[in-house]
């Protein structure tokens, strides 16, 4: 199939990017670092090499989701190597969706590579690798699909530098959202309210994907939340994606 | 005769700078290129010839007016597979082969699977890339990029050709060898349309050209419609005419040059070579050489631009 295509050569032009192996690279030497800090963690030394791989895994791969991502589009325009891809017998929206699920390819594999790295440190200092680690790394790649969306949003108009803050900045006002709310519901007046709920729902809603204290303390999630994350993640996405496609559909090259 | 590409008051307005400018690209464009043809379509640097190509292979769309291409509206995605595009100075993903990059055209293009080797290994001996084909196109040269691009508007066997300045980097061989692939093309019932600003080569394989001056198309037809099969003018080259009969020969051309030993003469007419050869006889010269002279594209070309600019004042 045609999208396929375009799936794969998205792949293949990412990780024969630097940019992306350096940051995996960068990631894992982060990762045995937590090795050198362990001594002065009395006691919790498994945990902190815990916490830093998963926070690695998830501040790794958002990097090569706004770094690589925010090139996509911008890059084939710039270049004007789309031409010769649009004016093949292709859906503009099928180019987007694409490159968008040519990037989660990128970012599967980034996170594979990771993950793996990860528990054969945690093998090496003897530390229990449980199964349950995963879940939070399954929910960072579904937050993946949501910054990604993002960063393809946001690279079909606007240059790399301007789109790779504005993602930065939404992946940070994200893991606010949940308190904005509760902050809206604390004031009294109804305008705030009513502003706060607005930017609750628009504004990506990011918290629920970290439970990485949750794991690395052994604190059962129930399967519901994590269910729900999930969804959330697949239609918060897919709206941003057809977004970008409408975007992209009308403009002139 | 069927037409392949019609276009009717074409418009295309380009918005730039912070206040509302305008730039008119093209305006009222009204073409008709038939099937089977090739059509040259020539023009200055800015006269408008990208925009048109732009919006008949649907990358902009029209401010006003209408393209159609084979028949339907030129944004339609179905004619794509018909058409094989060039654009101008091309560029193709630096971390790619020239072959990677084929089967991905190729593949984006519907092209079955098994049918793609066999296109790919026919189309890089085409435009001659073997020696290049394990190479990322990131080290290619402008030339080279060229022959990707003609290899890769071909790959799909499209029905219609569009090519911006595909002569552009290519060294005298490689023109030559152009010529022959469009040539061919034509032959096996293709239409091609392609824009330049090397008349010489429009001269040797168009069957119409169209010319197209600050957005508006000034003229269309047949080379020898537009330039006239009539003889402009005749030269001749003269050996043994001395001083004085030069000084009478100018009396009937305006245009005498003197050189060691010989004389080039341009007249207007017949007549005029008949009055010349009665004096070279009287004198004992001898003529070494006679050719008639037709109007070239290039006089054309720059008399009408002149017209134009002339109108602008
Ligand atoms: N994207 C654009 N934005 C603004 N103006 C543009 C744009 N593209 C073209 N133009 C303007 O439209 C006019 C026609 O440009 P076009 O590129 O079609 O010319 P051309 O005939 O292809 O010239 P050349 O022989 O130099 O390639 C020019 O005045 C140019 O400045
Ligand atoms: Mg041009």
């Amino acid at each position: 199939m045609k999208i396929i295509g375009v799936i794969l050569n998205t792949f293949r032009e990412s990780i024969r990017d630097k940019v992306f192996i350096t940051i995996i690279i960068f990631a894992i030497l982060v990762m045995v670092s937590g090795k050198v800090i362990q001594p002065l963690a009395l006691g919790e030394e498994a945990k902190v090499v815990k916490d830093i791989g998963l926070n690695s895994i998830a501040l790794f791969s958002t990097l090569i989701a706004i770094l690589v991502g925010g090139r996509l589009v911008y890059k084939e325009i710039e270049k004007r190597t789309l031409y010769l891809i649009i004016t093949r017998p292709i859906h503009r929206w099928q180019f987007i969706v694409g490159k968008y699920f040519g990037l989660l390819l990128v970012l599967f594999e980034s996170i594979l590579i990771m993950t793996c790295a990860f528990y054969l440190i945690l093998i090496l200092l003897n530390i229990s690798a449980s199964l349950n680690l995963l879940l939070s790394v399954l929910l960072t790649f579904f937050q993946l699909w949501v910054i990604t969306a993002i960063a393809i949003l946001f690279s079909t108009f606007s240059t790399p530098i301007t789109g790779a803050v504005f993602t930065f900045a939404l992946y940070f006002i994200g893991h606010l959202t949940r308190d904005l709310k509760t902050f809206g519901a604390m004031s009294k007046s109804g305008l705030v309210k009513t502003l706060s709920d607005i930017m609750y729902y628009v504004l990506p809603n990011l918290a629920n994907f970290n439970i990485k204290g949750e794991v690395v303390h052994n604190v059962t999630i129930a399967p519901q939340i994590i269910v729900l994350t999930i969804a959330y993640a697949i239609v918060y996405s897919a709206i941003i994606v057809f977004a970008s496609c409408i975007i992209f559909q009308r403009k002139d090259f | 005769m069927g037409m392949v590409i019609v276009t009717e008051n074409l418009t295309k307005d380009y918005h730039t700078g912070f206040r509302a400018h305008t730039i008119r690209a093209i305006e009222n464009l009204n073409l008709e290129v038939e099937v089977r043809e090739i059509f040259g379509f020539l023009g200055p640097n800015g006269a408008g010839k990208t925009t048109t190509i732009k919006v008949l292979v649907g990358l902009t769309k029209p401010t006003r007016g209408r393209a159609m291409v084979l028949g339907k509206s030129s944004t339609d995605v179905d004619i794509k597979k018909l058409i094989g595009f060039l654009p101008e100075s091309p560029y193709f993903y630096e971390y790619l082969n020239p072959v990677e990059y084929l089967k991905l055209c190729a593949q984006l293009s519907g092209i079955a699977r098994a049918e793609q080797q066999r296109r790919i290994e026919k189309l890089i001996n085409l435009v001659r890339l073997e020696r290049f084909v394990k190479m990322p196109m990131r080290g290619f040269s402008r030339g080279m990029l060229q022959r990707v691009g003609i290899a890769q508007a071909l790959i799909h066997d499209p029905e219609l050709v569009i090519l911006d300045e595909p002569m552009g980097g290519l060294d005298p061989i490689g023109r030559r060898e152009f010529r022959d692939i469009i040539l061919k093309l034509k032959e096996q019932g293709k239409t091609i349309f392609f824009s330049t600003h090397i008349l010489a080569d429009v001269e040797m394989i168009c069957d119409r050209v169209g010319i197209i001056l600050n957005g508006k198309l000034i003229n269309t037809g047949r080379l020898d419609e537009i330039l006239g099969s009539e003889i402009e003018t005749f030269e001749m080259v003269v050996r043994g005419l001395d001083r004085k009969m030069v000084k009478v020969i100018e009396r009937i051309s305006n245009k005498v040059i003197p050189s060691e030993d010989k004389v080039l003469i341009e007249v207007k007419t017949e007549e005029e070579v008949e009055r010349i050869m009665v004096i070279m006889r009287e004198v004992g010269a001898k003529l070494l050489s006679l050719i008639p002279r037709r109007k070239t594209l290039e006089d054309h070309f720059i008399s009408e631009i002149q017209k134009e600019r002339l109108k602008e004042i």
